[in-house]
C-alpha cells in the first residue's frame, strides 16, 4: 500500500517541472487562500440564494453543516497528528520536486483534503450542484498538494475520507440541536440576514 | 501579509455579495438600479481582487511573514463581516429613496430585501414594535 502511494506520488509530482505554466497554476491553487477563499465564497452565494424561501433555508442549514464539519474535521486532523507522524514525501523520498514551502506537521492525514471535502459533502446534503463545484475544487487543492510535493495521494484519501465522515457527523450533530439551529436562523432572519 | 489578506476577502465577498444582489433580485442589497451592472461590478470585484492578491507570491510559511490557520479563519470572517456590513451600509445610502416600505405582504428575512434596503426594513420593524 505504501509503495504504491509513493509510485503514484512519484508519477504526479514527476509531472511538475516539465512546464512552466502549469507549475504557476499549482503553486498558485496550492496554498490556504486561493481555493479556501473560493469554498467561501460558494457557501456565502449559497446562503443568500435559493429559489424560494424553502430551498435558501434548506441552503442554510447545509452552510451551517459545511462549517461544523470543517471544525469537527480539523479537530480530528489535529488529534490524529498527535499519535501518527508520517513524514513528509519531500523529507522521506528522493528527487522529489518541491513547489510550496516545506510543511513542519505530519503528513497524513491532509488537513487540506479533511477541510476541502468537509464543505463540499456539508454544501452536497443542501444543494447538489454547488456539492459538485466544491468537490471539484477540493480535488483540485488536493491534486495540487500532490503535485507540489507536500503531501502523499494517501494522506489526501485519509483527510478526504475525515471530511466526508465529519460531515455526516455534524448533520447528525446539527439534528440532534435542531432548536438551536431553527433559532439560530429566526434570529438571523428577524435581522434580514437569512 | 495580514492587511493584504483582509482587503483581498472584502473585496471579493463585496464582489460576489452584488453578484447575489443580483442573481437573487435582493434590489434592496444591490448598489446599482440595473442587474446587468451588478453582475459587472461582481466580475470585476472578484478577478480584480483574485489579481491583485496573487500578484506576488504567497506560498509564505507563518514562521516568514505568513498567517497561521486559525488567523486566516479569522481574517476571513472580519473580511466578510467587512463587506456584509458595507453592503448594507452602501446599498442603503444609494437607495435611500428607492424602497417601498409601505407595500403590502408579511415576508420574512431576506424576502423583505427585494422591496426595501436593509435600513429601511430595520426602521420598518422598529415602528412596528414601538
Amino acid at each position: 500500500m505504501i509503495w504504491l502511494d509513493e509510485k503514484l506520488f512519484l508519477l504526479i509530482n514527476g509531472l511538475a517541472g516539465k512546464s512552466g505554466a502549469f507549475d504557476w497554476l499549482m503553486a498558485l491553487v496550492v496554498g490556504e487562500q486561493f481555493i479556501p477563499v473560493a469554498m467561501v465564497m460558494v457557501l456565502v452565494a449559497m446562503w443568500f440564494l435559493g429559489k424560494d424561501a424553502v430551498r435558501r433555508e434548506r441552503n442554510q442549514r447545509a452552510v451551517l453543516c459545511a462549517i461544523l464539519g470543517v471544525g469537527f474535521a480539523c479537530a480530528a486532523v489535529s488529534l490524529i497528528n498527535e499519535f501518527f507522524d508520517r513524514l513528509r514525501p519531500f523529507e522521506a523520498l528522493d528527487d522529489v520536486t518541491l513547489l510550496f514551502y516545506p510543511p513542519t506537521d505530519p503528513s497524513f492525514p491532509a488537513n487540506t483534503a479533511a477541510v476541502g471535502f468537509a464543505f463540499a459533502m456539508g454544501a452536497w446534503f443542501g444543494n447538489r450542484k454547488a456539492g459538485y463545484l466544491l468537490f471539484i475544487l477540493a480535488i483540485l487543492w488536493c491534486f495540487a498538494r500532490v503535485y507540489c510535493g507536500v503531501h502523499y495521494p494517501l494522506d489526501m484519501l485519509g483527510g478526504a475520507a475525515i471530511g466526508i465522515l465529519f460531515s455526516f457527523a455534524a448533520l447528525g450533530f446539527l439534528r440532534l440541536i435542531e432548536p438551536l439551529v431553527t433559532f439560530f436562523l429566526k434570529l438571523a432572519r428577524i435581522h434580514y440576514l437569512a | 501579509m495580514e492587511v493584504d489578506y483582509l482587503l483581498f476577502v472584502s473585496i471579493v465577498s463585496l464582489g460576489l455579495l452584488q453578484f447575489v444582489a443580483a442573481w437573487g433580485r435582493l434590489e434592496g442589497i444591490s448598489f446599482f438600479p440595473r442587474r446587468y451592472l451588478g453582475y459587472l461590478f461582481a466580475a470585476v470585484m472578484v478577478s480584480g481582487g483574485y489579481c491583485w492578491f496573487f500578484r506576488i507570491d504567497r506560498n509564505v510559511p507563518d514562521t516568514a511573514g505568513g498567517i497561521s490557520g486559525p488567523w486566516l479563519f479569522a481574517y476571513l470572517v472580519a473580511g466578510l463581516a467587512i463587506a456584509i456590513v458595507l453592503t448594507l451600509l452602501v446599498s442603503s445610502a444609494v437607495k435611500a429613496r428607492w424602497g417601498r416600505p409601505d407595500s403590502e405582504g408579511e415576508q420574512r428575512g431576506l424576502e423583505v430585501l427585494k422591496r426595501m434596503t436593509f435600513i429601511q426594513a430595520i426602521i420598518r420593524a422598529v415602528q412596528r414594535n414601538s
